[in-house]
């Protein structure tokens, strides 16, 4: 998980940049913090104990001092994103509404929830709630019909996740490809990118989506693929278990430039020691035209 | 068609998409045993019988006959068609024109499991939601009403009934998404009639709908299980066809609305962004109104987020947006827009905006589902 808090700093250079283009807001930023979600395994099980000084983190090549590591600590905004498209009546749906409030009921005081449920709608609720109660309810009520609009979804999804309070999980099940979004793949892992909310695809049959792998890698979640729904729950919870295992870490960048892409190398001394995390982050707005890009439509 | 394709059309998503499968035809396990009755009698009675548009007894008798008797009656009406033309060639017109009508119906109207197979048809698969969900026979009676037409004279091509009836056969396989007919019907009609505005936009539609997402993902899904081989190219390809085609009605009928507004959004996604931009502000100009003029500002909005033109996009976006009030394409774009300038809370706005929308399909009133069907 990324979060990049920055603050605006007017310049003479940006002044003069915006007028050359009046088509393009520009303005520079200074990043102050940045935040990681990491996952840390040895041999397929958590981690525990890590120390800020423990990490390493190469912000675009330059060694960072780590500030801090919590682990456990953060309450937790979890996002279901549920394909509820018409392949998803019948028992399939049972269990995918079973799954979803086995997620709910792991939750802890102070954890927050929200449900996208998608076909070609995309049904956002009211946000991220304490109320798990109403969103079990909207859970409850879902139907399957439709065609599947998953990349729409994903965007709906981390945006309603993305939060300056907590740690932000994104679920997103899908038994399929995309067929009927507007918004482009490309587009939606630019925003990913460029927020602070892990993904964890969950897919189920044969087929699989380029988009919900790409999206896990980008935002430093884990795709999952199941053949059967029958034990959705077990997933769901798997999860949100390895999820509360991770650490939060963060930085003050030094010796970076504020803007752009942020390759990152998080890495933990010692061996046999896997760490999972973002491959970095996008800071600041867009300042510069970007090279034409094939647009979905 | 079965009685769900068309009696779903209320909902376009409850319908199937139908695919060519060039699978090979096997033996129909119901074939009929030859009659001996004069089905050449029959048909003509069935055809003068006929109501267009209303198959009754006679049509629907037609239709249970096996391939192999109907075929022989089609010959036998065009042996007679041929001694009626020497003298009556109007008469013998009218009666293969009639004579395709009803098969057209007979193909379209008449639930597919009372149409005979013959050992001639081929397969289709049909496709939900990018899945191959099985196959199907294709009707022979498509085929047929084309052969029919074969034989007008002086020459089919010099015909209006032959080229009115190749335009509607179009836009009714495209409507019912019989795509797999349609590409053998429209080859057909454009050898005929090559410069006809409807057949060539209607050619557009059906390789644009191939290029799109479902249909790529569906013959994906059909090469992969090894389930035989479709008629769907790569996208790239599917659209370059869809564009040429799309130019060549424009250049036919210039004035061609929604002709104009496909040829802007397949440029675009062939990354001529420029072109684009100029042939769908055309038709803003041209005065677009609708769905129309909602379609072509989120395309151009789309162009101009392109080429980096993120102020032109917006309000691209937002005009598509009070367009369609209930529409959510425009809000995301709007939100994504945001978040790609840095802006969370823009972005996290536009979403929360979903949240009062009318959940249901139909409330939530979004064209842009709806974009690959022909109205």
């Amino acid at each position: 998980m990324v979060e990049v808090l920055r603050r605006p700093l007017i310049s003479i250079a940006a002044a003069l940049l915006t007028a050359a283009a009046p088509v393009a807001q520009t303005f520079t930023s200074r990043i102050e913090a940045v935040r990681v979600d990491v996952l840390v395994t040895e041999k397929g099980a958590p981690v525990r104990g890590l120390e800020p000084a423990d990490f390493e983190v190469l912000d675009n090549g330059v060694r960072q001092t780590v500030d801090l590591a919590s682990f456990e600590q953060i309450p937790l905004n979890v996002v279901l994103a549920l394909d509820m498209s018409a392949s998803l009546q019948g028992l399939r749906l049972g269990h995918l509404q079973t799954a979803g409030r086995t997620v709910l009921d792991g939750l802890k005081p102070g954890d927050r929830a929200a449900l996208v449920a998608f076909s070609h709608v995309v049904v956002v609720g009211n946000g991220l709630s304490e109320d798990v109660d109403r969103v079990r309810a909207a859970l409850d009520q879902a139907l399957g019909s439709g065609l599947t609009s998953l990349i729409d979804a994903s965007h709906a999804g981390m945006m309603i996740g993305e939060s300056d309070v907590g740690r932000s999980l994104l679920i997103l099940f899908s038994d399929g490809i995309d067929t009927s979004s507007w918004l482009s793949a490309e587009s939606v892992l630019d925003s990913a990118r460029r927020g602070d909310v892990v993904v964890y695809p969950v897919e189920v049959g044969e087929r699989r989506a380029s988009f919900s792998r790409e999206l896990s890698e980008a935002t430093g979640g884990r795709l999952i693929a199941i053949e059967s729904t029958k034990d959705l729950s077990a997933t769901f919870t798997g999860i949100l278990e390895e999820f509360r295992m991770r650490y939060l870490i963060s930085y003050s960048p030094n010796g970076v430039s504020a803007g752009g892409w942020h390759r990152l190398d998080v890495r933990v001394r010692g061996r046999g020691i896997t760490v999972k995390a973002r491959p970095g982050y996008f800071a600041g707005p867009v300042t510069t035209l970007p090279s034409p890009r094939t647009p979905r439509h | 068609m079965t009685p769900a394709i068309v009696s779903n059309r209320s909902s376009v998503f409850a319908a199937v998409l139908l695919l060519f499968a060039t699978v090979g035809a096997q033996e129909p396990p119901d074939v009929l045993a030859g009659s001996s009755v004069d089905r050449a009698a029959q048909w003509l009675a069935a055809v003068k019988a006929h109501e267009p548009g209303n198959p009754a007894k006679p049509a629907i008798e037609v239709s249970t006959w096996p391939g192999v008797e109907v075929e022989a009656a089609i010959l036998g009406a065009k042996r007679y068609a041929r001694s009626l033309a020497k003298t009556r060639p109007d008469d013998a017109n009218d009666l293969l024109l009639r004579g395709a009508t009803m098969h057209a119906d007979i193909a379209q109207l008449i639930p597919q499991e009372m149409v005979r197979r013959s050992p001639k048809q081929q397969r289709m698969f049909v496709v939900e939601d990018g899945r191959e969900q099985g196959t199907r026979f294709i009707s022979i009676h498509w085929e047929l009403g084309r052969s029919l037409l074969d034989d007008i004279s002086p020459a089919p091509a010099a015909n209006a009934g032959v080229l009115l009836w190749y335009r509607r056969v179009a836009m009714d396989l495209l409507r019912l998404r019989s795509l797999a007919e349609a590409v053998v019907h429209l080859p057909r009609g454009r050898r005929m009639f090559p410069s006809d505005a409807a057949l060539l936009f209607a050619s557009g539609i059906l390789h644009e709908r191939f290029a799109s997402a479902s249909l790529q993902a569906a013959a994906a899904s059909v090469v992969a299980a090894d389930r035989g081989a479709t008629t769907v190219s790569p996208a790239r390809a599917e659209l370059e066809r869809a564009e040429r085609f799309f130019r060549e009605t424009l250049a036919v009928q210039p004035d061609h609305l929604e002709a104009r507004v496909r040829h802007g959004r397949v440029l675009g996604v062939l990354g001529r962004h420029e072109q684009a931009g100029e042939a769908l502000q055309l038709v803003i100009e041209a005065g677009a109104t609708g769905e129309w003029l909602y379609f072509t500002e989120l395309f151009l909005g789309s162009q101009k987020e392109a080429v980096g033109n993120d102020l032109a996009a917006r309000g691209h976006f937002e005009r598509a947006a009070a367009l369609y009030p209930h529409a959510q394409s425009p809000r995301l774009a709007l939100s994504q827009l945001s978040r790609r300038a840095g802006d969370r809370g823009g972005a996290q706005r536009e979403v929360r905006v979903l949240a009062e929308l009318p959940e249901g399909e139909r409330r939530r009133e979004d064209p842009w589902w709806k974009y690959f069907d022909v109205r």
